[in-house]
């Protein structure tokens, strides 16, 4: 008990440390942006209408290293070095197409190269878990896959990131869950998450403020994205220990998680198929966009959005024991059609 | 007188030998009150009597021992007891030896295995079986069990969540049809390091099947290296663990879910790994140095004070659930507080010469309403009079321009309430004189200027 109490003492200060350094650096970075002219252009698809930088992604990742070197002096913080690289590989791709815009197949090269560093660290999705009636992989095809899945969760994330706060709350439902499992499984790694968290809560203020708005960036989307897709590759990977394997299966966990990510992502790729569009075309076909044209604020998308992904995730969890996995999938395609025609449609 | 020195030497150096071979012995548990201790030139069947004492009978095998036994110590081979017979089993798993009717033979049609060194071996409802274990560069994970008919061993196929890297210098505790393993060592590849794993497993011996019961709450040794100074032997349903050079020893119980520390009392110095319990009874071979003999003591493990109990293990179920209801109430409260801050806070429109907008929607503006709106950026409430002063034409009478300024508001409420579906001005009457009119802008909106 005194362990767990300790444990929640310093995942709370790290929190509230991690939430100030962020909404402190934001506001300095912003003012230091908007000195230097350094603005987010307007354009016909953008959604704000007013000045705003896109320096929250920057200023996320400074205040996680800031944090994550304290924590790491006084804390038995301890974090996958290969992963932290690939992770950090990520960021400086995004600092470069925040200033320089990077073109998409020298991004996806990059991503590439990341997805391997990554690979150093010993995690891999080694594990079909019976999708396709397939589990252990060859390690060939570990590793295609691995870096199949992290280059599409780095983009998912990035094509997300369209509405004020959605990305960072999506985001935020991943981490607060993630953080369960490691807690358990590798708490050496624990205080990455309040760290994370509050870094993402101090930039959402800014993120959500009319006047001197802040967007995450390539920067932010990169960084967030390849942390999640660390995590992902993690849990999927069947050397690890994960508490939830008691709860629900692996791949629909992950699947769960980052729903609306994938769901969008494929969505409108298959629509720009359908029309003959480059997948990777920029529009606004994406389903928030969807919401805004319908007359929802930002935040009120973005929170509606986070709030049917948390409840598709929270309802397989608890039933998941019960029902078994194909009555799951069954019944959370069911639940995503009728949010579709509630909200979306 | 020379051939005394010669006749010295030979003496002692077959004294030498006689002690090396009692050096090598193995002491094994009968029951609760009486254990063996065999040797290569025979079995010593000790048993406690009253006071304390051990009455010692020995018995010569009455045939010769197996070749393969000659090769390697007894303290090399690892036990276990079934039907009355004690069966030894060769370093790294394969070659089985029975001990039955004072004789020692070799039971198997298999060969040196060497894939399960540091493995667990056991009996379970007249099986044996050997869990885990390092061989050829990397540790192994699965779980052999020996066939009485074929003489071989077979693979058993387990199900669950089995510690998959594999599970080297281990502890493990027999409990009814549960056997735990907990603080073990994985190298699942030839180029992977050792890594502790600081889970608890339990197999169920009925159906084997594992599961993951939560992660170690204490502390246990990260390198194996440091682990290897522990020594290890069950303790009725628990295990009892020493470090070398600590004055303290452990007993983990599974079921209580508690390690008990206590003070050894420098009682236990001289214990090493040759050592086993008989009934509450530590029973071990201590060599003294000056005669190098080896003898057997005991003491009662009773006799020890408790120093402290910690918590064995933490329930990963519970702790992920108590978790997952901090992380509900905290994403509730993320979204009580994103939806509070944005129904409280005030709706921005802004303003240029050409248009007012917002995030959603824009509208075209006239040079009139422009100068309207822009007076609203000062002050939310505007007085009949200013607003008429805005307007003011010495061209046309008073009247007219009453018109044309209610004209001008009413169709800037009209194109607001078409495009952001707010009245963006509201007409009130002056509470402090109810003669004057005065003009608000909606309820929490604000104005701003673009530069």
């Amino acid at each position: 008990m005194i362990l767990f109490n300790s444990t929640i003492i310093s995942l709370l200060l790290f929190l509230i440390l991690a939430s100030f350094v962020s909404y402190f650096l934001n506001k300095y970075i912003y003012s230091v942006f908007s000195k230097n002219k350094i603005i987010d252009p307007i354009n016909s698809r953008s959604s704000h209408r007013s000045k705003a930088t896109r320096s929250g992604g920057l200023s996320v990742f400074l205040s996680i290293c800031l944090c994550l070197a304290i924590a790491g002096s006084i804390t038995n913080l301890e974090l996958q070095p290969y992963g932290f690289l690939s992770v950090l590989f990520m960021a400086l791709t995004g600092i470069a197409d925040d200033f320089f815009n990077v073109r998409y197949r020298e991004k996806f090269f990059l991503q590439i190269f990341a997805g391997i560093i990554l690979l150093q660290s010993g995690y891999s999705i080694n594990s079909f878990y019976g999708i396709f009636g397939v589990f252990d992989i060859p390690e060939w095809l570990s590793i295609f896959v691995t870096l199949f899945v992290f280059i599409v969760i780095v983009n998912a994330i990035n094509l997300i990131d369209g509405l004020d706060g959605l990305a960072s709350l999506i985001s935020l439902k991943f981490l607060i869950v993630m953080g369960g499992i490691i807690m358990v499984g590798a708490s050496e790694m624990l205080l990455f998450f309040p760290i994370i968290i509050g870094a993402l809560l101090g930039f959402l203020l800014h993120n959500f403020s009319s006047i001197k708005k802040v967007f995450l960036g390539d920067t932010g989307s990169l960084f967030i994205g390849a942390t999640m897709a660390f995590f992902v590759i993690y849990v999927l990977d069947s050397s690890n220990q994960i508490v939830t394997d008691t709860y629900i299966s692996r791949p629909l966990f992950c699947v769960l998680l980052l729903i609306y990510p994938l769901t969008d992502t494929l969505r409108a790729i298959v629509l720009r198929s359908y029309k003959n569009q480059s997948p990777f075309v920029a529009d606004r076909i994406h389903l928030h966009h969807r919401l805004a044209d319908k007359g929802y604020e930002h935040w009120a998308a973005s929170l509606l959005i986070f709030i049917l992904s948390v409840s598709l995730l929270a309802f397989n969890l608890l039933f998941f024991q019960y029902i078994g996995l194909v009555a799951c999938i069954a019944s959370t395609i069911s639940l995503m059609l009728t949010y579709f025609y509630l909200f979306f449609k | 007188m020379r051939k005394i020195p010669v006749c010295i030497f030979l003496a002692f150096s077959l004294f030498s030998f006689s002690q090396e071979n009692l050096k090598d012995f193995l002491l094994v548990t009968k029951d609760s009150s009486s254990f063996y201790t065999f040797t290569k030139k025979g079995v010593y069947l000790s048993s406690f009597v009253e006071e304390n004492k051990i009455k010692k009978e020995f018995f010569p095998y009455t045939k010769e021992l197996p070749k393969s036994l000659l090769d390697v110590g007894f303290k090399q081979l690892k036990t276990a007891s079934l039907n009355n017979s004690i069966y030894f089993l060769y370093p790294g798993g394969g070659i089985l030896f029975r001990y039955k009717g004072k004789k020692i033979e070799r039971i198997d049609k298999s060969f040196a295995h060497r894939n399960q060194f540091t493995g667990h071996f056991f009996s379970y409802k007249n099986s044996l079986y050997l869990l885990g274990g390092y061989g050829y560069w990397t540790t192994k994970n699965y779980l052999t069990k020996f066939s009485f008919q074929s003489g071989s061993w077979d693979i058993v196929t387990t199900i669950g969540p089995a510690p998959s890297g594999g599970i080297n210098q281990g502890s493990f505790i027999e409990m009814e049809n549960s056997l735990f393993v907990y603080d073990f060592y994985s190298r699942p590849s030839i180029l992977s390091i050792d890594v502790h794993n600081k889970n608890l497993f339990e197999l169920d011996l009925e159906n084997f099947k594992w599961s993951q019961r939560g992660s170690l709450a204490g502390a246990y040794d990260s390198k194996i290296e440091s682990s290897r100074m522990s020594i290890r032997s069950p303790y009725k349903e628990s295990l009892f663990e020493k470090k070398a050079n600590e004055e303290v020893f452990k007993i983990t119980h599974p079921s209580s879910n508690l390690v008990s520390v206590f003070s050894s009392e420098n009682k236990l110095s001289k214990l090493n790994e040759s050592f086993i319990f008989v009934g509450d009874n530590l029973v071990y071979a201590s060599r003294n140095a000056n005669s190098l003999e080896s003898k057997i003591s005991f003491i009662d493990i009773k006799t020890f004070e408790v120093l402290k109990q910690e918590l064995f293990y933490l329930d990963d179920g519970y702790l992920f659930r108590t978790y997952l209801i901090f992380a509900a109430i905290f994403s509730f409260a993320i979204i009580f507080l994103v939806f509070l801050f944005f129904k409280t806070r005030s709706k921005i429109f802004y303003l240029n010469k050409q248009s007012l907008f917002n995030q959603m929607s824009s509208i075209l503006l006239l040079k009139e309403e422009f100068a309207l709106l822009t007076a609203f950026k000062n002050s939310a409430v505007l007085e009949n009079n200013f607003i008429l002063n805005l307007f003011s034409d010495e061209t046309k009478s008073l009247d007219a321009i009453i018109k044309k300024k209610n004209k001008l508001i009413n169709d800037l409420n009209q194109k607001c309430k078409k495009s952001f579906k707010i009245d963006l001005i509201i007409k009130k009457t002056d509470k402090a004189d109810s003669r004057q009119v005065i003009y608000l802008l909606a309820k929490n909106t604000r104005i701003v200027v673009e530069d």
